[in-house]
């Protein structure tokens, strides 16, 4: 989403103006101005037109943050149906998880994988990838190996126990051969990429797990 | 790739958070001379590795190369070697 409507819309001297940020892609929007999700629940919430996400699966408090801060004539909106989505498309694409402790990387990272049409949350540690994995199910995570609180290759082999996703490790480690063969068959990996990323491995290895 | 990057942000990012890192590393090396000098020395290998990911991933493969060579120093180098490379990283 570029900067313009966002600045457009703040200047919009509205009570209706609501300007957040996504959870899940820290796009900026107007949440007056956004699509509403038609989960099932009783509190709808708005879908994020950048990633497509909207906030049904956040944590219940973060939920009720919103809802306390946000104008009642956008709450309003809940009673009303569903609009149809026009990014309806983008909920189907795959979605990945990128997991690293580093900010630049994740920026960048998030932003080549949208551009390659897949949708992307990202996770700055172990533990919160974890759980955004119950509740997002992504389809591939793609995690560095170097981590604190939890080492990306036990983020590995927790999610293989526990869910179906497809498992990348990435670090700048992985060069030679038998650390690559440790990635495989100690830790179950489905793919590895090295670090500087080189975005076309990266688009291959996204092509091949989700195909 | 079905868009282009916008290099031009991601780049500008990277060299605002550059400077930062430099610095950082100029005040972890300090430490280095001080009495916490092991803890200071893997502080600043962990400095270099992540570095030498980032820098290569947003187009600057000569920092990496650089960062990586700090990496390989940062155990066993005297301060003025590890100074040296650290000043040597710029764009």
């Amino acid at each position: 989403m570029s900067t313009q409507p966002f600045e457009a819309s703040f200047a919009i001297i509205s009570p209706d103006t609501y300007v957040t940020a996504c959870p899940s892609c820290a796009a900026l929007a107007d949440a007056s101005q956004s699509p509403w999700c038609d989960c099932v629940t009783k509190e709808r919430t708005p879908v994020c037109e950048s990633c497509g996400q909207c906030r049904c699966r956040r944590p219940a408090k973060e939920r009720l943050e919103f809802r306390m801060r946000a104008p009642k004539s956008i709450l309003g909106l809940f009673r009303q149906p569903a609009p149809q989505l026009a990014i309806a498309p983008a909920l189907k694409a795959p979605l990945v998880m990128l997991v690293d402790d580093d900010e630049e990387i994740r920026l960048i990272g998030s932003h080549v994988i949208r551009k390659l049409g897949y949708r992307c949350i990202t996770a700055q540690s172990g533990p919160e990838a974890l759980a955004l994995v119950a509740g997002e199910q992504p389809a591939v995570v793609i995690t560095d190996a170097l981590m604190p609180k939890m080492d990306g290759r036990d983020l590995c082999r927790f999610i293989k126990r526990s869910s179906d996703a497809k498992v990348v490790i990435m670090t700048a480690l992985y060069t030679a051969p038998h650390y690559k063969y440790e990635a495989f068959k100690t830790y179950g990996a489905d793919g590895y990429l090295a670090k500087p990323i080189d975005f076309a491995a990266l688009q291959s290895t996204l092509e091949r797990l989700t195909a | 790739m079905s868009a282009a990057l916008d290099w031009t942000l991601l780049r500008a990012h990277f060299e605002k958070r550059l400077a930062e890192r430099v610095m950082l590393m100029e005040a972890t090396l300090a430490e280095v001379e001080g009495s916490d000098a092991i803890r200071a020395r893997a502080a600043l290998e962990r400095q270099f590795h992540s570095l030498a990911g980032i820098a290569g991933t947003y187009g600057y493969p000569d920092i990496t190369d650089v960062a990586r060579e700090g990496e390989l120093r940062a155990a066993l180098a005297g301060v003025a070697e590890l100074r040296g490379i650290v000043e040597s990283i710029g764009i």
